[in-house]
């Protein structure tokens, strides 16, 4: 069900860009569904880099209100998956996912980089 | 059992019609070129995710995903080769206007091919998408002439995959891989993932090492993450040089406005390239 039909907050893209520089450097995600974000940033990425793109957006979202802790679900794998809307759009759902393989394939690209 | 019957003519007349509108990004080649690699990325993610919930038998899913990992490494080298053919079929319809010389004769376009562009009032897309651009050296020679200065003994000086003495410096050496990916994508449309004994010759030259065939290419994830991570920077680089060597271009003939209003071509050039442009002195930034 979309997320303008079910309990919801909303919140400044800077927020979410805010709560994602807090889940650190080293957490990677993917946006599936959003070509507002899909237009500039290449994905996946890491939190950081998606949340200064973020905070420069005077954009409202729509955050679906989940009974899970921190609103956030969790696939099969573990990663936390979350869906939006932006509030101009509500009538496209979007989700950002964590890619942990990603973030440990980065770790490694790194490693042998130095 | 009652064997069951092929589909009728019908069916397959009908198929062309079984399309969906083109995303709005298409009108803007970086995005475009965006937008499809993270959907195609995101297809991977999408199935790996709902897999992880269910019970699987561990060899089928692994072979399964390895022909996963084809199609969308095979997906990513197509939104680069449209976007190749996108930003060439906007700087022919900003030049044809302007420019006197035999630049667009780069193009070899049968009549046939003219006439079933003839709808689209675009000379861009009349010459570039009726043509493939899979082969490094022909991009480069055909961007060297769509972008070369008027008069130019030359004949151009902007090398879209230029030797170790040419510019521009940021897009050396990126032309031999993108040749590797152009074989790989051979490979996996003509062969069905077969490298063949004539592909492993180029791969090996591609590769500066010896590739064996015949084997089935069969890349892990990260092999499509990183031929990702390369294309990604290797368009924005494109969009930023491609970008400049056309706004250069186009500054020669911003006295004359009979061939353009400067402020209405920097407007054009900043919503295609998604950058600030100056032309004249009229600096423009993108509309969205």
């Amino acid at each position: 069900m979309a997320v303008k039909e079910r309990a919801r907050y909303a919140i400044s893209a800077a927020q979410l860009g805010s709560w994602l520089r807090n889940q650190g450097p080293d957490s990677w995600w993917s946006v599936d569904g959003d070509p507002v974000l899909t237009g500039r940033i290449a994905f996946p990425a890491p939190g950081p880099e998606i949340a200064d793109v973020l905070v420069k957006m005077k954009k409202r979202l729509l955050f679906l209100d989940l009974e899970e802790e921190g609103h956030v679900r969790r696939a099969g794998g573990g990663e936390r998956v979350l869906q939006f809307s932006w509030e101009e759009y509500p009538q496209t759902d979007w989700l950002l996912i964590e890619d942990m393989e990603t973030a440990e394939n980065s770790k490694k690209l790194a490693t042998n980089h130095e | 059992m009652a064997k069951v019957p092929v589909p009728s003519s019908h069916y397959f007349h009908d198929l062309p019609k079984h399309a969906v509108a083109v995303a709005p990004e298409a009108a803007v080649p970086v995005q475009h070129y965006g937008r499809y690699a993270n959907d195609s990325w995101n297809l991977l993610l999408y199935i790996e995710r709902n897999l992880k919930r269910t019970n699987v038998y561990q060899a089928a899913y692994e072979r399964h995903m390895h022909r996963l990992h084809s199609m969308v490494l095979l997906n990513l080298v197509e939104a680069f080769e449209r976007f190749l053919k996108e930003v060439a079929s906007f700087c022919v319809d900003n030049v044809a206007s302007a420019v006197i010389d035999d630049r667009l004769d780069v193009f070899a376009i049968k009549g046939q091919v003219a006439a079933v562009h003839f709808q689209e009032q675009s000379v861009g897309k009349a010459l570039c998408e009726s043509s493939t651009w899979l082969d490094c050296d022909e991009i480069t020679r055909r961007f060297l002439r769509i972008l070369a200065a008027p008069n130019d003994p030359n004949k151009g000086s902007f090398y879209l995959f230029p030797l170790s003495t040419q510019n521009s410096a940021s897009l050396r050496n990126k032309g031999e891989l993108v040749a590797l990916l152009f074989q790989l994508r051979h490979s996996i449309v003509h062969n069905a993932g077969v490298i063949t004994r004539s592909d492993a010759v180029k791969l090996s030259r591609f590769a500066k090492q010896q590739i064996e065939a015949p084997r089935v290419f069969w890349p892990e994830r990260a092999d499509v993450w990183y031929v990702k991570l390369f294309l990604d920077d290797l368009v924005e680089t494109i969009n930023n040089e491609i970008a400049m060597g056309l706004t250069d271009l186009t500054a020669l003939y911003a006295s004359d406005q009979s061939i353009f209003v400067p402020a209405e071509r920097s407007q054009l050039l900043a919503d295609c390239f998604q950058k600030s442009i100056t032309i004249a002195g009229t600096a423009c930034d993108p509309s969205s």
